[in-house]
């Protein structure tokens, strides 16, 4: 590009800047000197055009809003249905991570985690809690409700184990050290069983609380429990 | 929320409260054009047809700026009406080929006011004395903001004529800027 055009172009913006502040002054300059006017008396029939007219206008900025609004309400909705539906995944996957990373950790890890950010649930008492599936020759030796937690002892002949529950925003704690720790499932749902030292533990949960069974029954009498809770 | 925000008894039209306001400004400029109350009343309906979709770029706060937009819609509405009236209404180029002679013979001419100063202010009043045919759409562009079409569309012109006329208007006052050695 040639310095002559260069000039040019810049001479053209001081121009064009000059020109637009002078406009300005100038329309304001030409409405103050315009003369006060009289006061006229209108027609009836340009009265009733121009409120026609305003009527008009009027309805139709109405139907604008509506259909702005409505929109919006549409998006809101959308938004509350997609963000709970990015919560309910985000728990999800959030209790899977938990799981795993448990799993991994399982060797000195002693505490369970379900999600804290999820929505507590009501306290509730021992009454309202019972398990499908008692196997023979057990009985409840003990109920105790604690707050979200609720747990259930029975007592066999020879074994015992203990049934907690609790809201999915508590905490299990399970002793892991130097056991065996696997990975199972229950109702398709990722469970976690522990054995050591004759002492079994299986932890399981569903959308809002988390279980535990402890105790010395085998592993298959554990998962009958939680499949008819 | 959406029925309050509708049914606020404050939310009148902007359109409305200017029409409260120029309405007399309005039809008394349209009046000394037309020379008829009925036509000067058509041409207040007529500028508030125009204008009541072209009103965002309006400041209500600002009365003179605001004042003298209402008064060139309402003048062109007129000259527009008194032409059709008088069966003047021809071609556009032919129309602007008239305009182009009549920008150096209003009697006002730039250049004898822009003599002795050089300020931004005497740039403004070498517009104000343009011919208010390329003085109009210059303001509506540079001074309101709007763009040829929306021009086109108040002024019930071809935008081809509206292009026409603010290169026309920019060149006489480039002239005028040019001699007086400010560009």
């Amino acid at each position: 590009m040639s310095d002559n055009n260069i000039d040019n172009k810049i001479m053209d913006k001081i121009l064009d800047d000059i020109i637009d502040e002078a406009a300005s002054i100038a329309a304001e300059d030409l409405g103050k000197n315009m003369p006060e006017p009289e006061t006229v008396v209108f027609s009836k029939e340009h009265e009733e055009a121009m409120r026609k007219l305003f009527r008009k206008e009027r309805n139709k900025l109405f139907f604008k809003k509506v259909s702005k609004y409505s929109k919006r309400a549409a998006v809101f909705l959308l938004a509350v249905i997609v963000i709970s539906g990015i919560t309910v995944f985000s728990v999800e996957a959030w209790r899977v991570r938990v799981m795993n990373f448990f799993i991994e950790m399982s060797e000195t890890h002693s505490d369970i985690k379900f999600g804290e950010n999820s929505a507590k649930s009501d306290s509730y008492t021992s009454d309202e809690i019972t398990l499908g599936y008692i196997p023979k020759g057990f009985r409840l030796e003990k109920r105790d409700a604690k707050g979200s937690m609720v747990s259930l002892a029975f007592k066999g002949e020879e074994d015992y184990f203990v049934f907690s529950m609790i809201d999915i925003t508590g905490s299990i704690g399970i002793d892991t050290e130097n056991a065996s720790v696997k990975k199972t499932e229950i109702n398709g749902q990722e469970a976690l069983f522990s054995s050591n030292k004759n002492i079994n533990i299986l932890v399981w949960h569903s959308e809002n609380f988390s279980y535990r069974l402890s105790g010395t029954v085998e592993e298959d009498e554990y998962t009958k429990y939680f499949e008819r809770i | 929320m959406l029925l309050l925000q509708i049914g606020n008894p404050d939310n009148r039209l902007k359109a409305e409260r200017l029409y409260e306001k120029y309405r007399y400004l309005m039809y008394s400029e349209a009046y000394k054009i037309l020379q008829d109350e009925r036509l000067a009343e058509d041409a207040v309906q007529q500028s508030f047809i125009k204008i009541i979709n072209n009103l965002h770029k309006i400041d209500e706060n600002n009365c003179p700026r605001t004042r003298n937009f209402m008064v060139i819609i309402c003048v062109n509405v007129a000259k527009s009406m008194c032409k059709k009236r008088l069966y003047l209404n021809k071609r556009d180029d032919l129309t602007d080929d008239m305009d182009a002679a009549e920008i150096t013979d209003t009697g006002n001419d730039p250049l004898d006011i822009l003599v002795d100063k050089d300020s931004v202010k005497q740039i403004a009043r070498a517009i104000e004395a343009l011919n208010p045919i390329y003085r109009d759409v210059l303001l509506l562009k540079r001074a309101y903001g709007y763009g040829p079409k929306e021009i086109a569309g108040l002024l019930e012109i071809p935008e081809e004529t509206v292009k026409k006329r603010l290169a026309r208007a920019r060149k006489a006052l480039s002239r005028v800027l040019e001699k007086e050695g400010i560009i």
